[in-house]
């Protein structure tokens, strides 16, 4: 006779569940205070803060709310920061048999299958664990949706999909956080181990990958930075750690106001969340075919799989060692320490000193295995990593931060194939500066004497590849080396759309802000601030980028400028700008700078060199590790900034510009230099530009000199 | 019907279970004995299917017992713990497995609860162990289900709950064909309420029988031959008799055989003895010299 399990039953999943949250209502309770004091007060403190920051004139006054209200807000994100910690507690709750021997019987003679079982108690976890976030979330909205009868709060209502984004962030973190907890217990049990698992799978995770990463970086891996690791999903996805630096890096760019093309982390949010979610998952799927196949009597066995205290313990291992190799610490200390915490942990799990030779066995397996994984990422150059390049059309774009583009414009997303290339060009031209340093010569300066300064020029490239998979890479490099990529960029129209939100700023008078344009003429003396209308702003900002849309190349080598605001030239081209300056009443149409008044910040250097740190340069990706003391001649010399002028520092002579030429100077200074040599460079009122390589401004030197 | 066929359960590298083969019949009061160690609670977490054998099968009625949530809705086990019931009042474990067994009687729990006065609201850590073992086995029975298995079921009750709780399971026995199966170290309560009773012993079985066929199996002899006779037991056991005990204190001898009267006395009778006496053993002295004959006594504790 075969035995047969075909009988129909009742479908107890419903019921185990209803049980699990009567069960463990206490948890329930604690929840559901703990986030009931979390976001909830902090909507109200920062609703009342509002109301008495318009309300109160006695800043006396004003104060003593401020503290209090403050005061609110850091118990509000005290108890919500401990409501997130609250997922370790309730998992080992709802699967405390599998780790208390006196009550495994209970759960296990009732009947219920094993999914039954695992997946109520999973179910009923997380509900106790994220019902109560969801709930608070949705009142501290409701919260604020009354308060705003009483408070203006349309910029919160104005980042109000960003705020969902990020709540939705952090329940798939929890979600996370509580499966990945629920995973480790599964193959522990005991309470010991149980909690030092979750703990452990925690932490080691992210901390692992981040080990990795720095063991990768630091095998010579030019231009892959350690900071990247921040921007992977393997990071942010695998782990609430991860998580949580996602939503620190993502977090200020979703409540910026101006959700534009500039923010790094927001194109990745979608992808953020889709592979949480399949981590999760797998963390699930993972969790339940261990329970499924763990045995009733296994509880009170420290691990139930053997396995993952080695996983566990090699982790540990990995990232202590690797850290000390990677900060040319004293490697045998580190092994010594590993070996402590080893055994310890050996002790604990074996409760004694049984078969002791096997934990002397693993410890040496896995400190092997370090050094093994540490030798392959030097020997690979970090698996290749730094070579690569993507083919230009595998990306789908690029975001650009170059220190040579004027302040406040970095961090700009372009789809723009002509940018999308010549930021390949620049990373392939930068890889063969390193790789075949003697295919390039470099012209030595000699001692420092006789020569400006160092022309460094920071870039940073991060492709998003049509496959989804993004890659960042930063180089410190010569200026003159963008020349292609800055002019890609300053023709583009996405650098239109994104320089034109930066010509404001925000200016107060007293307890009124506003938006305003600082605006200077040619020689930087006349600072004009205008504060504008909202209206206005936005008039100003469509003109400026319809401007910038319309410059053509020649207009942009070749233009002169007419005014700047803020430090964003207007070019005489920009005829739209110019109009709506004029509706504002600025107006620099020939303007005479005869008059000059602030002459001893005026002065001209000539035929200005530029030096570099040569090949050095290109040695390594972070400019701390530029170390050499030679100097050599920069290939080209030009800029597109300008920056402070430092005569102070500047061992080269300056010449003062006759009263006669002063004008002529002002009108002729140009900041944006592409592809040539500069005749001079031009210091005025502490900014640096340049006149170009021109018959009229070769005169004109000519004469200076002269004079 | 139980049914244990071959069936082998380990743990690591102990063997609890070595091809047990077993069969409870359907309203029986099965009685599990053993030394520490021999696999009872085993062979009870086999039939709850809390435990999985690693082979052979155990069989409810047919059916798998191990992750069959039908069969198990039919069996109810009640091990020799009581801590895990500390955070419920006897309301809400009575609640709880009434949500999972849907035979569950109020009428029978109040029946039973208001017989040994148990309070409803208070916490079942606040019980005292003897209590907490009265209200599991009230819930046990309200379940109303096929099978009820007790570990250690008499553990912590005074003599008078003892024969309260004893009541209790022979009336289930009797007014639905309760199956019980109880594991204890009390033989004397086994042979209480036992109809049927078997003896394992590292994992196997010694024997599985009704409990009057046992008792009647095994006897005690006393005996004294004439003086010019001496007998060794060896020379008895070569006459066909299975002897578990051999003991002779000067003339007289005291012996423990496995056989039935008739073939003791046609065997010995004919030899004359000055006595001949057959003493009826008890349950637990035939667990002990059962025992005793695998090598497992107390003569080597010095």
């Amino acid at each position: 006779m075969t035995a047969v399990t075909s009988s129909k039953s009742r479908n107890f999943f419903g019921t185990r569940f209803r049980n699990d949250i009567t069960a463990n209502k206490r948890q329930l309770i604690i929840n559901g205070i703990l986030q009931l004091l979390g976001l909830p007060v902090i909507s109200i403190s920062f609703l009342v803060a509002m109301y008495y920051d318009t309300k109160v004139d006695n800043m006396r006054v004003y104060d003593q709310i401020e503290a209090t209200t403050a005061t609110f807000a850091i118990v509000g994100i005290i108890a919500f920061v401990i409501s997130l910690f609250m997922g370790m507690p309730i998992v080992l709750s709802m699967f405390s048999y599998l780790y208390k021997k006196t009550i495994a019987d209970m759960h296990y003679a009732l009947p219920l299958s094993g999914k039954q079982r695992f997946f109520a108690d999973y179910l009923a976890g997380i509900s106790i664990y994220a019902v109560p976030y969801v709930c608070a979330f949705v009142l501290s909205i409701g919260i604020i949706g009354i308060g705003s009868i009483f408070v203006d709060t349309s910029y919160f209502w104005s980042v109000f999909p960003s705020v969902l984004k990020l709540a939705l962030l952090v329940l798939t973190a929890m979600i996370q956080f509580y499966t990945l907890s629920a995973f480790a217990l599964s193959f522990c049990g005991n309470t010991f181990e149980s909690s030092f698992s979750i703990l452990a799978f925690n932490g080691m995770i992210p901390a692992t990958i981040v080990c990795l990463w720095l063991a990768i970086c630091d095998s010579s891996t030019y231009g892959v930075t350690k900071d990247s690791i921040f921007m992977s999903n393997l990071f942010t996805s695998s782990s609430p750690a991860g998580a949580v630096m996602f939503f620190a890096n993502y977090a200020p760019e979703a409540s910026y106001r101006y959700n534009g093309a500039f923010n790094e982390f927001t194109p990745l949010y979608t992808k953020f969340i889709i592979f949480s979610l399949i981590a999760t998952a797998v963390y699930l799927g993972a969790g339940y075919f261990l329970y499924k196949f763990r045995k009733a009597e296994s509880v009170s066995k420290p691990y139930v799989y053997k396995a993952f205290f080695y996983v566990i313990m090699s982790m540990v291992v990995f990232c202590i060692l690797s850290l000390f190799i990677s900060n040319n610490g004293v490697i045998s200390a580190g092994i010594l320490l590993c070996a402590i915490i080893w055994f310890i942990m050996e002790v604990i799990t074996r409760r004694g000193f049984k078969k002791f030779w096997q934990a002397g066995i693993g410890f040496a397996a896995s400190v092997a295995a370090v050094f093994l994984i540490c030798q392959i990422c030097s020997l690979t150059n970090g698996f290749g990593m730094s070579r690569r390049v993507p083919a230009p059309a595998t990306v789908s774009s690029v975001t650009v931060r170059c220190s040579r583009l004027p302040n406040g414009c970095y961090d700009i997303k372009f789809h723009d194939k002509d940018v999308i290339n010549a930021a390949i060009q620049l990373q392939e031209e930068c890889i063969d500066r390193h790789f075949n340093p003697d295919n390039y010569s470099y012209q030595k300066a000699g001692s420092h004497d006789g020569y400006s300064k160092t022309m460094d020029c920071f870039v940073k490239l991060n492709y998003s590849l049509i496959s989804g998979s993004n890659m960042r890479r930063e180089y410190f490099i010569n200026d003159g080396m963008t020349d292609q990529l800055i002019k890609a960029i300053l023709l583009s129209d996405e650098y239109a759309s994104a320089a034109s939100e930066f010509i404001t700023i925000d200016a107060i008078y007293g307890n009124v802000r506003s938006k305003a344009l600082e605006i200077n003429d040619k020689s930087f003396s006349s600072n004009i601030t205008k504060t504008i209308s909202a209206t206005e702003e936005k008039l100003i900002m469509i003109a400026y980028e319809s401007d910038l849309k319309a410059m053509t190349e020649d207009e942009l080598i070749n233009g002169s400028v007419y005014c700047y605001l803020d430090d964003k030239w207007v070019l005489d081209s920009f005829t739209a700008t110019k109009d709506m300056l004029s509706d504002l009443g600025v107006n620099f149409e020939n303007k005479d700078y005869s008059g000059f008044s602030d002459k001893n910040t005026l002065a001209i250097k000539v035929n200005p060199v530029f030096i570099t740190s040569g090949k050095y340069q290109f040695e390594k990706t972070n400019y701390e590790y530029i170390g050499s003391d030679d100097f050599f001649i920069a290939d080209t010399i030009t800029s597109v900034r300008y920056g402070y002028a430092n005569s102070a520092t500047d061992d080269r002579s300056m010449i003062t510009v006759p009263d006669k030429y002063i004008s002529q100077v002002i009108n002729n200074a140009y900041p944006i230099i592409i592809g040539e040599k500069p005749l001079a460079s031009v210091a005025i009122n502490e900014k640096e530009l340049y006149l170009r390589d021109t018959e009229e401004n070769r005169k004109l030197i000519a004469e200076i000199q002269n004079n | 019907m139980i049914e244990l066929r071959n069936t082998v359960k380990r743990f690591d590298s102990y063997t609890a279970l070595d091809g047990v083969d077993l069969k409870i019949e359907k309203g029986t009061a099965f009685g599990l004995l053993g030394s520490n160690g021999a696999g009872k609670s085993t062979i009870l977490r086999l039939l709850s299917g809390i435990y999985k054998q690693e082979s052979g099968e155990v069989l409810i009625d047919g059916e798998n017992v191990y992750d069959n949530p039908s069969v198990k809705e039919r069996v109810f086990f009640i091990n020799d713990e009581t801590v895990q019931f500390g955070n419920y009042t006897l309301k809400a474990l009575k609640n709880y497995y009434k949500s999972y067994y849907s035979k569950f009687s109020d009428e029978i729990f109040e029946e039973l609860r208001n017989r040994i006065s148990l309070p409803l609201n208070k916490k079942i850590n606040t019980f005292s162990k003897g209590m907490k073992r009265q209200a599991i086995v009230i819930i046990g029975l309200a379940c109303q289900t096929d099978y009820l298995l007790l570990d250690e079921a008499f553990d912590g009750l005074d003599p008078t709950m003892r024969i309260i709780v004893k009541k209790m399971l022979v009336d289930a026995m009797l007014d639905r064909q309760l199956t019980t199966v109880i594991s204890s170290h009390n033989l004397k309560e086994i042979n209480e309420v036992c109809d049927t009773a078997a003896l394992l012993h590292k994992g196997k079985i010694i024997f599985s029988r009704e409990i009057d066929s046992v008792m009647g199996s095994i006897h005690k002899l006393q005996l004294v031959f004439p003086k010019d006779m001496e007998f060794t037991r060896e020379q008895l056991a070569g006459e066909g008799l299975d002897i578990l005990h051999f003991e002779r204190s000067h003339s007289i001898y005291y012996l423990i055989v496995r056989d039935e009267i008739p073939k003791i006395e046609k065997i010995l009778v004919p030899k004359n003895p000055v006595l001949f006496e057959i003493i009826p053993l008890s349950l637990e002295e035939i667990f002990i010299y059962e025992l005793e004959v695998l090598g497992y006594d107390s003569s080597d504790i010095k």
